[in-house]
């Protein structure tokens, strides 16, 4: 009798799970509060949104999580001089420096994607683009040709040692500089991603200056909703597209563009010319982290759709010419929709 | 330190141009549908989380089970901390013994110790339902609430100081854009103009952010760019 009782209260609580689903423990209309904050990082402008049933608890969380954004970008950022990165560009051709077990493994993922990617996203871009004037505020201009020629061996990974016996790290030739510019911003929001799960967090929104995470739902009759922003028009969105759990980022050649003598120039830099890569207008692509996601727009954009066709990533391309290509799937599982 | 001058403290900032939200209020709140049932409740308060868990019982009466979307601003300087409640366009008199939730919305004003002078203090702002339109841009230099323009007036510019220069707003027939900018790169020129709630200009350099106050009716949630 006793036994009976027990195991129907068990199934009761076990069908009570299952009716709430494995991500999904806020019960929608029950009283959520949607939150958003945004903050300057990272040279752009950090928006989370978040639901959940209790305003203190969820400030606390994006307070968290945006502390840990601050975190991740005092370690990673070429613009700041104490930084991980800024102490080892300054001992370039130097010595080797031993950095925290954190970055190290960045560095690491970074060396693994420019070997998967035939360095066409790279770390040691560096010298490029501060030559091009993109890694500051000044005003880009076109370099001679020369000086271009002159720094393209100092873009190559193989000069960069990373030892894991000691965490260090040493670029081997002087004048070269690492800029994590592809990869730290989707770091970033993978760190706070896993801050906001930890507060038990399930629903928000990680927006940060166009490279997005989006967790769980809007509302149970809402998911949350990416609007891609068309290459010329930038006033207008190219597509709109649903993301669960998700992460998307873009690489477009409107950004930080500039005209000399007639001719059109943006900071997306083909490593191996020295010159902005020219077969994209825009890449979006899909991946289950913002790292990915981030590393792989670059990759996207420089190799065209042929390049990243075999790689299993869904994609949003915009072509030199403008012609838009993408995977057909993405209609059925992301409610791809198109604006021409 | 009443309600009048709360709501002239509350259109805050940047001199007499952004005292419109609330003094304009007849004018903007005709605008907006009453089919549904709508309301929101601005706080302005040195305790911001203590005020957060007073309203919870009352807001979630009131939301019915709806959605509440919750902004936070702090704002620079010294304000009337007040209690606004707006229901279906209409200001709703707390002090008023026969306006709806008086007695509850007057007891959360007496445990916050409100009205009063208050320097920095933040402006909560709980909302269900929302307009069915934005009425009005907010301005923002970093995470401070500095000024606020109504969209209802007859086109007019704005010039907005930020941390490295200024730049100049143009609003026109419900529209906000950037028409001039102190920096270099003149990014924030070619956003163009924004019209829906929940739509954004941003100056990075100066560190200064436009947003269309209301619902967001587009139902995108963000750009990527």
């Amino acid at each position: 009798m006793k036994r009976g009782s027990m195991a129907l209260r068990i199934k009761l609580i076990y069908g009570l799970l299952l009716l709430c689903g494995p991500g999904h423990q806020i019960a929608y209309g029950q009283h959520a509060y949607e939150l958003e904050v945004s903050k300057y990082l990272m040279g752009t402008l950090v928006d989370v949104s978040a639901v959940h049933t209790n305003v203190n608890e969820c400030k606390q969380a994006l307070y968290l999580a945006f502390r840990e954004a601050e975190r991740v970008e005092a370690l990673l950022s070429a613009q700041r001089d104490t930084s991980e990165i800024s102490l080892l560009n300054t001992q370039a051709g130097r010595a080797p420096r031993r950095i925290s077990p954190e970055t190290f493994a960045i560095l690491e993922r970074a060396a693994a994607y420019a070997r998967r990617y035939d360095e066409v996203f790279t770390i040691c871009i560096g010298p490029l683009s501060e030559l091009w004037g993109f890694s500051d505020d000044e005003q880009p201009r076109v370099p001679a040709k020369d000086s271009i020629a002159a720094l393209l061996p100092l873009v190559a990974m193989r000069h960069l040692q990373l030892n894991q016996s000691d965490t260090s790290a040493f670029l081997a030739r002087q004048g070269m500089r690492l800029d994590l510019g592809g990869i730290a911003k989707g770091y970033a929001i993978d760190r706070m991603t896993a801050v906001l799960r930890a507060q038990g967090l399930r629903d928000f929104f990680v927006n940060a200056g166009g490279d997005i995470y989006a967790s769980g739902r809007k509302s149970a009759d809402r998911a949350w909703t990416v609007g891609i922003k068309h290459p010329r028009r930038t006033e207008q969105l190219v597509a709109t597209l649903s993301l669960q759990d998700f992460a998307i980022a873009t690489s477009g050649d409107y950004e930080r563009a500039f005209v000399e003598q007639g001719k059109r120039y943006h900071h997306i830099l083909d490593p191996s010319s020295g010159y902005p890569a020219a077969d994209s207008q825009s890449a979006s692509v899909l991946a289950a982290s913002a790292e990915e996601a981030d590393v792989l727009a670059t990759v996207l954009f420089i190799r065209g759709v042929l390049g990243i066709a075999a790689l299993k990533y869904n994609y949003v391309h915009v072509d030199a010419d403008g012609a838009l290509h993408y995977d057909s799937l993405l209609v059925e599982t992301n409610r791809l929709r198109l604006f021409r | 330190m009443n309600r009048r001058s709360f709501l002239r403290n509350g259109g805050m900032l940047l001199g007499g141009m952004l005292a419109t939200q609330f003094t304009g209020r007849a004018a903007v709140l005709r605008t907006c549908r009453s089919d549904n049932d709508n309301f929101s409740i601005d706080l302005v308060t040195n305790r911001p989380a203590e005020a957060s868990e007073l309203l919870h019982p009352l807001l979630s009466a009131m939301a019915a089970g709806k959605r509440i979307v919750y902004r936070e601003f702090p704002l620079r300087g010294e304000h009337t901390g007040d209690l606004v409640f707006i229901r279906q366009g209409r200001l709703i008199d707390y002090r008023d013994g026969a306006a709806g939730y008086a007695d509850e919305l007057a007891g959360i004003a007496r445990r916050l110790e409100l009205p009063a002078t208050l320097l920095n203090p933040t402006l909560l702002r709980f909302a269900v339902g929302g307009g069915a339109s934005a009425t009005s841009a907010e301005i923002f230099q970093g995470p401070l609430l500095i000024g606020r323009v109504s969209l209802d007036e007859p086109r007019k510019t704005h010039r907005v100081e930020g941390s490295r220069g200024a730049i100049t707003l143009s609003v026109s027939e419900g529209a906000v854009r950037i028409v001039d900018a102190s920096c270099r790169h003149q990014t924030c020129l070619k956003m163009g103009a924004i019209r829906q709630a929940g739509e954004s200009l941003v100056c990075i350099p100066n560190r200064i952010r436009i947003t269309l106050a209301g619902s967001n009716e587009t139902g995108i949630d963000g750009i990527t760019h």
